[in-house]
């Protein structure tokens, strides 16, 4: 479930464009060029056999951190996966500073992956698999780079242990340490903060919004919205494998607050508290279930005010309260039913597509 | 890519799989010491002895085991399990990572299984030089190590089910259809470690299906087809396929 908070108070600031050389005046069509270090998706399609996994994708994705935001099996990790060439693109082009991604193994001199599986070799220390990673790049000191990857995500208390007794957040970490150290311009993570603590959570975070702030391009899956709105800057919502809305977190965020919200109520007299309710503006449907009131209204922060008044009024008594459709799933699927084609909630950018 | 020969060694070192063939192999070891020291040693012919025990035991059935085992586990575990993906996501030749998995392997299969070939043939004969059935024994048990273990290997990289299909191979194809159809000996690895020791053993009734020539030429060509064919195959990776 997650919780979202009513749209009173000021309204979220919107954030200017990370890349001015690629923001345009309203109307004017997006710019051709990309910046060193990005990733192209160009009507980006993946299926397996009859299933669709990814759906024609687009998108630029420029130095910063950008979140893919999306339900369990919306196609994120398909599309990450084909962003660092393990996996051919059905149809359209993913490219990596300009190169198709797939079967090009001298991306990775500019690519990191941290693939979501934890599976490390159990039998090295996490030097020897960062010096290993070091080695395979062909750095020319593969023991200092090691070393500041390691301390980057500071795991030098622990790099002499053997990776077979770590728990999943110091796997997490020596995955991306070892994807760190040849110092790619893309980094590209599955789901990384699955298994961390809040500790390592927080920790990792920051380093991730260190390195987007200084230049590269972070891409990053998740499913929690919390994970996305500390971290990304940008956000792909993506849902049956279509980039439903990309945008700044906060648009997003805002984009999901302004949907209509469902209610359940349970009080001493449903009928009275109906009455009081349809006649309100910002209710759209009031409905019986058994002993429960579904209601739906239009307006999150009106409601969630009002209600205590209406029922205060009415002479009733409020046994039971609780929003009827806040999981995320019901957030996305509003998305997707809103929007046919995928929207760019960049400010001072048209409409994609 | 002494970095991956380092881990795949360390990965084959650490493999239950692997020590469990290996303690395999001392079965014909210990049948040769209780044959040295039993009745029958006086009363056999030791050299036939040596080379049906060997062939039968060792090259039919424990080698191509040891050899699937240490060819599965040098890389198609690692694709199994995602680990794979470590070594995949550098600037790394895809067929060179092939190859030195491969043969890291095939040097433990010829570690293990060439000196319990030369023990076996050794104890039951009694002498090194005896018709050559030794060093013809221990040629055989070379090539078999290095050919089984690299189309395992490579095999791995084709299929997910990479030991039933070399279960099937060793005691279908070269096990029961080899033994059929003389024509396949072409296509079966034992014939080609048989037409190797044929150039060592001297005893008249040894006779291999193939020339010496065309086995080393046919385990040449299975190796280097091997690698070829799985080179490809991991050039072409697909995360999530399998991993």
């Amino acid at each position: 479930m997650t919780a979202l908070p009513p749209p009173s108070g000021p309204p979220p600031p919107v954030l200017p464009p990370r890349a001015p050389a690629t923001a345009a005046a309203p109307g004017t069509p997006l710019p051709a060029p990309a910046p060193a270090g990005a990733v192209s998706l160009r009507g980006v399609s993946k299926w397996y056999g009859d299933v669709v996994a990814v759906n024609d994708v687009s998108f630029e994705f420029r130095p910063g951190v950008t979140g893919l935001l999306g339900p369990n099996g919306a196609g994120k990790s398909t599309l990450l996966h084909m962003m660092a060439g393990m996996l051919t693109p059905s149809n359209g082009d993913v490219l990596i500073r300009g190169e198709a991604a797939w079967r090009n193994i001298e991306m990775f001199r500019h690519v990191g992956l941290v693939p979501e599986r934890e599976s490390v070799y159990p039998f090295l220390t996490l030097r020897e698999y960062v010096v290993a990673s070091a080695k395979l790049h062909e750095l020319p000191d593969p023991e200092a780079a090691a070393a500041a990857a390691i301390e980057q995500v500071e795991m030098t208390a622990a790099m002499g242990r053997r990776m077979g007794g770590y728990s999943k957040g110091m796997r997490q970490r020596a995955k991306i340490a070892a994807a760190l150290v040849h110092q790619p311009d893309v980094l590209i993570l599955d789901e990384p903060f699955n298994g961390t603590d809040p500790r390592q959570r927080l920790q990792l975070t920051e380093m991730l919004k260190g390195l987007g702030a200084g230049g590269k391009t972070i891409v990053f899956s998740s499913h929690i919205l919390e994970d996305v709105e500390t971290l990304a800057d940008e956000v792909c919502v993506v849902i049956n494998g279509r980039l439903a809305a990309s945008g700044p977190y906060r648009e997003i965020r805002r984009l999901m607050t302004d949907r209509p919200h469902a209610f359940t109520i349970r009080s001493s007299d449903n009928r009275r508290v109906a009455a009081a309710l349809v006649g309100r503006p910002d209710i759209t449907s009031v409905a019986f279930t058994g002993d429960r009131l579904q209601v739906q209204t239009s307006d999150f922060g009106e409601f969630t005010q009002a209600i205590a008044q209406v029922l205060l009024d009415s002479g009733t008594d409020l046994h039971d309260l609780e929003p009827a459709d806040d999981s995320l799933e019901t957030v996305f699927s509003y998305l997707v039913n809103t929007q046919r084609t995928p929207r760019d909630l960049t400010p001072g950018r048209t409409t994609r597509r | 890519m002494k970095v991956v020969a380092s881990i795949t060694a360390r990965l084959l070192l650490g493999s239950k799989r692997a020590a469990a063939v290996a303690i395999v192999l001392l079965i014909p070891v210990a049948i040769a010491i209780v044959f040295r020291f039993s009745d029958e040693y006086h009363r056999t012919n030791r050299g036939d002895f040596a080379i049906d025990l060997t062939s039968t035991l060792i090259l039919a059935l424990l080698l191509p085991l040891v050899a699937l085992v240490l060819g599965t586990t040098a890389i198609g575990t690692e694709i199994e399990d995602g680990t794979v993906v470590f070594l995949l996501s550098k600037p790394v030749s895809r067929p060179a990572l092939l190859a030195t998995k491969a043969f890291v392997a095939a040097l433990a299969t010829v570690i293990l299984a060439v000196p319990t070939t030369v023990a076996t043939a050794w104890i039951i004969t009694g002498s090194a030089g005896d018709g050559g059935i030794v060093a013809g024994l221990g040629l055989a048990a070379l090539v078999a190590s290095v050919v089984y273990t690299v189309l395992f290997a490579a095999l791995s990289t084709v299929t997910g089910r990479a030991l039933i299909a070399g279960l099937i191979y060793v005691f279908v194809w070269e096990g029961v259809l080899a033994n059929l159809f003389s024509g396949l000996a072409w296509l079966s690895v034992r014939q080609y470690a048989l037409g190797v020791a044929d150039a060592a053993i001297s005893l008249t009734w040894f006779s291999a299906d193939l020339s010496t020539t065309s086995a080393v030429v046919m385990a040449l060509i299975a190796v280097a087809g091997a690698l070829w064919i799985g080179g490809r195959k991991l050039a072409a990776f697909e995360i999530g396929e399998r991993a």
